[in-house]
């Protein structure tokens, strides 16, 4: 499969247009594009949404940036695009080079409130404050209107140093549900916030919300069922299931009925927002289905059933469920040749599941482009399958944090809700082996199942 | 829009109550059909959008039902009588009341609403964008000015800007120009009383009176981005950059306000010019400030960015022929504008445009 090499978020491609939209000159990523828009050497520029911005800029006579979607071969991209005219030319930089983000669970809606804030703010560039909830400074002893136009770290005293703007900045994604001090009155907040992007998807500003922080020690737990917290009960689990799976299914039918425009045309934008709906809904019916798992392998008792399966067999039919999802995400799966074959004993449905976890890791870590690679090795007692990305990595330090619960590998990634892998190595220790992480920041993880060989 | 059931206690199922319940049931079939009908009529481009009528609702609701309970506190205080709500109308039929009898389509007060929801909806819709580096945007840099007076008039956007932002919560009323405010405080004593009470009525006037009196002429929208473009003063060289700047910086009503002031045009009109979608005496406008290409250029782009019913296609055919207008002849051709309010709305009865 060829597969365009992706640039990646940071960078830049640069081009340049002749008065007639000509290409003159253009990075490879450019010029990709072009020529997947059917576009020749010598033929204007052929992908229509960029080509609009190049003229519109050029008869304005001023610089225009646009976020566009333009379509690739396996999928749109989100670029950011900025047309500058200079001497008869026009100075194309793009930038973005992703793939459409997909829905991802944020703590920050885009507006109307966060849900359940205690009040919201907002800043500029310069972290400067430049909104505050009405009443907030009463409510919660500090002056609001004195506050504006000051520093964010005026307001708030964050654990760790922030340091340069920059690099606050650049590390928001960890500000989502960050510990911090309202400094007026010293009362402990979590924080959550996401960043504005201006016409070339700079940072032009946050907007985040504050969650005024009731109990000791929460600032510790993320989540109230994070470990330490109470175990689930078999009555809770079932309950949830019960209360949430109706539901959620019928929103999530109704919401695709409404973006499939079953009952007559609407609006793109209200379709949008219900395939938006959708989205979600599964997200949260993937979420109950996993609780309820944990519930039953929680259970001290938990064990699977132990018969004679060929590991190498269930890693090529995980790989082959993987597939599609590869393909669009423009990773190639190496699996086991079909010949190999890797007895062991454990339960053939569950190991499924968690190679399935393990590959489908893989594949969304795995840079355009990239191959996850499975092999199988017989080892003294052990039968092993291991699965290796050549992804970001994981740090040393984030090893063991990754098998907890509602953790995840990274947590700005979308999907999923930091319960695979938990349970991944849960149900592998139920079939008496073991799941573990070898991996190089940089370089790639390796994620390697074993269970008893027979 | 939907025909509310009769809010007054329905006839009974029997005798001569039946023919009551069908002349009734007759009266909302005929209304219903004939709000289709005005729906169907409606021009597309000219629609309100659902979020703008939701909106202007909202920000309605919030007004009538702030103003209500401003005037049962007062009526309170003034009849020493904590039951006295008792026998007033109840908050949640007020504004039912008021929407049948037809006060609240009093058409400067949807006016104002629509021009104050359009007005956020710009700000929300305008690509950002950090012209300043790696300095405070606009609104701040000025809170920080070494001249008190801007810095202080700028602190007081900031703030109005948020108080602005409906929040829904019950101290935050939303602001209105105090002869639209004096209107809409009396018609709402008058949908409080429910019968004929010669003490409770006496009592509702002082109340109204109180509530009028305490009104703070500053409060009315834009104030404060008028009073900080005054304490600005810009120079006419100064002006491109700030006008650019503000729209860049989502702050539309600064925008304004540096126009009303550079212009001397009335700010609830060039509130309209700024927010109507074809643009033409925006143009206008700029070019009678001489204003270059680029920034007039500048100016439409955002402004076309953020309302998806400008068309940026022919703003961007007709720039050279609105560049080329001349600032005399733009100042000639928008000349009226700058004429009291009064004799334009007169001149407009003339012309037929008022409405009906």
């Amino acid at each position: 499969m060829t597969s365009m090499d992706s640039p990646g978020e940071s960078m830049v491609a640069r081009a340049i247009l002749d008065a007639g939209d000509h290409i003159l000159s253009a990075d490879p990523p450019i010029e990709l594009l072009h020529m997947r828009a059917g576009g020749g050497a010598t033929d204007r520029l052929a992908v229509a949404p960029i080509a609009r911005i190049a003229r519109l800029a050029r008869r304005l006579g001023i610089a225009v940036s646009r976020k566009v979607v333009v379509a690739d071969e396996e999928g749109d991209l989100d670029l950011w695009v900025q047309a500058r005219p200079e001497t008869g030319q026009i100075r194309l930089s793009v930038s973005g080079w992703r793939d459409r983000a997909a829905w991802r669970p944020i703590a920050t809606p885009a507006d109307h409130a966060a849900m359940g804030a205690d009040f919201r703010w907002e800043t500029d560039a310069a972290l400067r404050l430049t909104f505050l909830s009405p009443g907030a400074g009463q409510r919660h002893g500090f002056d609001a209107d004195a506050m504006l136009g000051r520093p964010l770290h005026a307001l708030f005293a964050f654990e760790t140093p922030t340091g340069s703007t920059s690099r606050f900045l650049a590390d928001t994604t960890t500000l989502d549900g960050r510990a911090a001090r309202l400094r007026p009155t010293d009362v402990p907040v979590r924080l959550s916030a996401a960043i504005r992007h201006d016409g070339m998807g700079g940072i032009a500003g946050l907007f985040g919300a504050t969650f005024l922080i009731d109990e000791p020690g929460e600032a510790d737990d993320e989540f109230a069922l994070a470990p330490g917290g109470p175990p689930l009960t078999e009555a809770f689990t079932a309950g949830l299931d019960k209360a949430l799976r109706t539901p959620l299914a019928r929103i999530v039918a109704n919401a695709d009925s409404i973006a499939a425009r079953a009952d007559g045309p609407i609006a793109a934008d209200y379709a949008e927002y219900a395939q938006d709906i959708a989205h979600a809904g599964r997200h949260l019916i993937g979420l109950v289905d996993n609780l309820v798992e944990l519930q039953a392998i929680e259970q001290p008792d938990f064990r699977l059933a132990a018969t004679p399966i060929d590991l190498a067999d269930v890693a090529r039919r995980a790989a082959g469920l993987l597939g599609v999802r590869a393909d669009t995400a423009g990773v190639t799966i190496r699996r086991p040749a079909a010949d190999e074959g890797l007895p062991a004993i454990g339960d053939f449905g569950r190991s499924l599941q968690i190679l399935i976890n393990l590959i489908g890791n893989a594949v969304r870590y795995s840079p355009r482009g990239g191959e996850v690679v499975i092999a199988v090795e017989r080892d003294g007692p052990w039968a092993l399958v291991s699965v290796a990305d050549h992804g970001k990595g994981i740090a040393d330090e984030d090893q063991a944090r990754i098998f907890e619960k509602f953790e995840r590998v990274d947590p700005s990634e979308a999907g999923g809700n930091g319960l695979g892998l938990y349970i991944a190595r849960r149900l592998a220790r139920a079939m008496g082996g073991e799941l573990s992480v070898d991996s190089v920041p940089g370089e790639g993880a390796t994620f390697t199942f074993r269970l008893r060989a027979q | 829009m939907a025909v509310e059931p009769d809010p007054f206690e329905p006839p009974q199922w029997q005798g001569a109550a039946l023919s009551m319940r069908m002349a009734s049931a007759r009266v909302r079939a005929a209304a219903r059909r004939s709000v289709a009908v005005a729906d169907l009529r409606l021009d597309e481009e000219h629609r309100l959008t659902e979020r703008i009528r939701f909106d202007v609702t909202a920000r309605l609701r919030l007004l009538v039902e702030t103003t209500a309970r401003d005037l049962l506190r007062q009526v309170e205080r003034l009849t020493d009588d904590g039951g006295v709500a008792a026998t007033l109308l109840p908050h949640d039929r007020l504004v039912e009341r008021l929407r049948q009898a037809g006060c609240l389509t009093d058409p400067d007060l949807i006016d104002e609403l629509v021009a104050q929801v359009r007005l956020t909806l710009l700000a929300e819709a305008l690509p950002v964008e950090n012209v300043a580096g790696d300095a405070p945007s606009l609104l701040v840099r000025l809170t920080e000015a070494p001249d008190r007076i801007v810095a202080a008039a700028a602190r007081a956007v900031l703030i109005a800007e948020g108080r602005g932002r409906i929040t829904g919560q019950p101290d935050e009323a939303v602001a209105l120009p105090a002869e639209l405010q004096q209107r809409l405080v009396w018609i709402v004593a008058a949908a409080l009383r429910q019968q004929d009470d010669a003490a409770l009525d006496t009592a509702l006037a002082q109340a109204v009176e109180r509530v009028l009196a305490a009104q703070d002429a500053s409060e009315r929208p834009l104030a404060a981005a008028l009073r900080l473009a005054a304490a600005i003063d810009a120079r006419a060289s100064e002006l491109p950059e700030l006008l650019v700047e503000s729209l860049l910086n989502r702050q539309p009503g600064l925008f304004i306000a540096l126009l009303v002031h550079a212009t001397g045009i009335d700010a609830d009109l060039m509130r309209e010019i700024v927010l109507e979608p074809e643009g033409d005496r925006l143009w206008l406008v700029l070019r009678a400030l001489d204003l270059d290409r680029a920034t007039v250029a500048r100016i439409g782009l955002s402004l076309c960015e953020a309302d998806g019913r400008r068309d940026v296609e022919g703003f961007a055919d007709a720039l050279d022929g609105i560049v080329a207008v001349s600032a005399e002849e733009a100042r000639r051709a928008t000349a009226t504008l700058r004429l009291p309010r009064s004799f334009r709305a007169a001149m407009e009865r003339l012309e037929g445009l008022a409405r009906r």
